[in-house]
């Protein structure tokens, strides 16, 4: 079988292990739904057997994972037992929040981290290099929601210049779209400097290291026998080939994006799938959280079945049938 | 006047046990249109002292005194931007194991197009690529290969790349770092005739670097032989190389290490020992511990590189004295 059509059927298979193995993990998993709903109102033992049917929690384990299957074919998410509203609206908004936040802190950490990468590697041993490196460290040494609780500080609390909180201001009124849109700029600005700060570090370190890698290599040498101007030489040569391990770390990077947005999205409140999941497992709302972690999960493979047709378009030696 | 005339030049390695000179006090003359051959075993300094030339020397290493002047210029004085404008266009290198000096994300009439772009601003893309195609007809290779990678050649299709892409800025020098060393045997004999050919045809100079003689003594008009960063003698091909001729014995236990194919089968010589450590100071002649003719002077006192004719010069206290062999 030919490539694209044997990795897609691959994609669609894990993404059905991964649906499974979802599911029965969130239904053994201690704690039940209807028993924190019921905590909060008195009911008696037939209401909760109702309230056990209504959400479709009665009948065996298996039987259940066959009606969610049909209704997921079905493109039919369920209804959250905790925000009392269907999984697919609850889904999309936060995803659009999340998006949001993550497309503009991806593209300063990928683009701003390969080329300071580069600008530290094509320098190797010198001062600039090792600064940049330890500078590089020192952020990645500080964990994210730490990061984002020290920003809530400094510019929430002590300058008291931005907000801190939520993605628009509460019970604003806006008399302009443009007005708006500011709004939800400048609550965008801390979560989105917290997560470059810490993740910019990763891919500095990993593009610098394969810059000096590649600078070693023998054809380099021949590039500056060329009589290559240094820029030619360190771009069209050295990053060239260094980008190819960079590519792999962006695809891991885009996997472990959702883990690292969650804590930006519970310090800074954002209403995203980061929020949402973490919420959605203190109420266990299985239909949400099955719905997210299914989302998540088909962020990780697309990422990475993008990642393996770049390495072929970047790399001439990938042969077709690997 | 020479092309290339190099000059009591002495290169150092920075390392961590302190500096090493790779290259001490050598000269080198290259003529135009002249074959120049350099030899000597593994470390000796050959190719460090011909990376000298359009200085693409690795940063731990510089160049310490002596001069390199090529066309009357030092260019041992350039800055990075001036030496950038001599390398390829006037000086190109085939180097050591072509399996490696291409790049393997690149098609190989792009690699050969690009120093014709770089050093000729104002040639089109397609002037340039069509004249990596004829590079490549030239060096055997149909032109239709011109949009391959690398990794799509076998390694004597790689060095022929290699070798079409040092003459495409038609430079007037062509360092030849061990070009046939990874190959086969019936390879290097290809691969060298189309070396000799073509730098004929290009009417250029080319240092040949090789430890093996036999190839320096059928392609070289003159050749150096070097021994733990020292020239050890210089002279015509056969000067050096002709039977009996030999002045240095490091260059007649050099030549008695290789076996003769159409001669009885002996016990190949070898040279016992192994070079000097060149982190230590040097005192006497460096070859003398392994010398068999070795006599006191040798080991207290460094012989002089002296002329014993017009052509051929040697640095051996016992040259010209005894021409016993060892």
């Amino acid at each position: 079988m030919s490539y694209l059509p044997r990795k897609t059927l691959l994609l669609l298979g894990s993404i059905f292990s991964i649906t499974t193995f979802n599911f029965f993990l969130f239904h053994v998993i201690p704690g039940d739904p209807i028993r924190l709903i019921a905590r909060t109102q008195k009911l008696d033992a037939q209401q909760v057997a109702q309230l056990r049917k209504d959400y479709g929690l009665d009948g065996s384990l298996f039987s259940q994972y066959l009606t969610y299957l049909k209704n997921l074919l079905h493109g039919d998410l369920g209804y959250s037992f905790s925000l009392h509203e269907p999984v697919a609206t609850v889904l999309f908004r936060a995803l659009g929040h999340t998006v949001l936040l993550l497309t503009f802190s991806t593209l300063i950490v990928v683009g701003a981290g390969i080329a300071i990468g580069v600008f530290a590697g094509s320098r190797q041993g010198s001062k600039k290099d090792s600064m940049t490196v330890i500078g590089a460290l020192v952020f990645w040494s500080m964990p994210t929601f730490w990061v984002g609780m020290l920003l809530v500080f400094i510019f929430g609390v002590w300058f008291a210049v931005l907000p801190i909180s939520g993605i628009t201001t509460p019970n604003a009124v806006y008399p302009t779209y443009l007005s708006y849109v500011l709004d939800i700029g400048r609550h965008l600005i801390l979560p989105t400097l917290t997560l470059a700060l810490v993740d910019i570090a990763f891919f500095i370190l990993i593009t610098r290291t394969a810059v000096v890698e590649v600078m070693g290599e023998d054809y380099m040498l021949t590039a500056r026998g060329k009589g290559l101007p240094r820029r030619r030489l360190v771009w069209r040569h050295g990053v060239r080939n260094a980008l190819l391990p960079v590519l792999t770390a962006s695809a891991l990077y885009i996997s472990a994006l959702v883990g690292g947005a969650i804590q930006v999205e519970v310090v800074y409140s954002w209403p995203g799938m980061g929020l949402l999941m973490y919420n959605s497992v203190l109420a266990r709302d299985y239909p949400v959280l099955e719905a997210t972690f299914l989302v998540s999960s088909i962020v990780v493979l697309l990422a990475n079945f993008i990642s393996d047709i770049m390495y072929r378009v970047l790399d001439p030696r990938v042969t077709v049938s690997q | 006047m020479s092309l290339l005339t190099v000059r009591d030049l002495s290169v150092q390695y920075g390392t961590v046990q302190g500096g090493v000179l790779a290259v001490d006090r050598v000269d080198l003359t290259i003529n135009r249109g002249e074959f120049v051959g350099l030899a000597g075993e593994s470390g000796c300094g050959k190719t460090t002292l011909a990376m000298s030339i359009p200085n693409l020397l690795p940063k731990y290493a510089s160049i310490v005194s002596g001069s390199v002047e090529f066309e009357g210029k030092d260019i041992a004085t350039f800055s990075e931007s001036e030496l950038n404008t001599l390398r390829w266009k006037d000086v190109s290198v085939i180097f050591q194991g072509a399996l490696n000096a291409l790049n393997p994300v690149q098609r190989i009439g792009d690699q050969i197009a690009e120093p014709i772009l770089i050093h000729e601003p104002g040639t089109s893309h397609d002037e340039a690529w069509r004249r990596a195609c004829e590079l490549l007809e030239a060096v055997g290779i149909p032109s239709a290969r011109a949009k391959s990678y690398p990794h799509e050649f076998s390694g004597g299709m790689r060095q022929r790349v290699m070798i079409a892409m040092s003459l495409a800025c038609k430079p007037k020098l062509v360092i030849a770092d061990e070009p046939i060393t990874a190959l086969d045997v019936m390879t290097q004999a290809q691969i060298l005739d189309l070396l000799r050919e073509l730098s004929t045809s290009f009417d250029l100079s080319l240092l040949l670097i090789s430890h093996d003689l036999s190839v320096l003594a059928e392609t070289c008009d003159r050749v150096q032989v070097m021994y733990a960063g020292r020239a050890a003698e210089a002279g015509t091909a056969s000067e050096v190389f002709g039977a009996g001729n030999a002045a240095h014995p490091y260059t007649r236990r050099l030549l008695n290490s290789y076996p003769n194919i159409n001669g009885e089968r002996v016990f190949i010589d070898g040279i016992p020992g192994y070079p000097p450590d060149l982190s230590q100071p040097q005192i006497g002649c460096r070859f003398a511990a392994r010398c068999s003719e070795a006599i006191d002077v040798c080991r207290t006192s460094e012989p002089d590189l002296v002329a014993i004719s017009a052509t051929h010069s040697v640095a051996c206290h016992l040259a010209g004295k005894s021409v016993t062999h060892g």
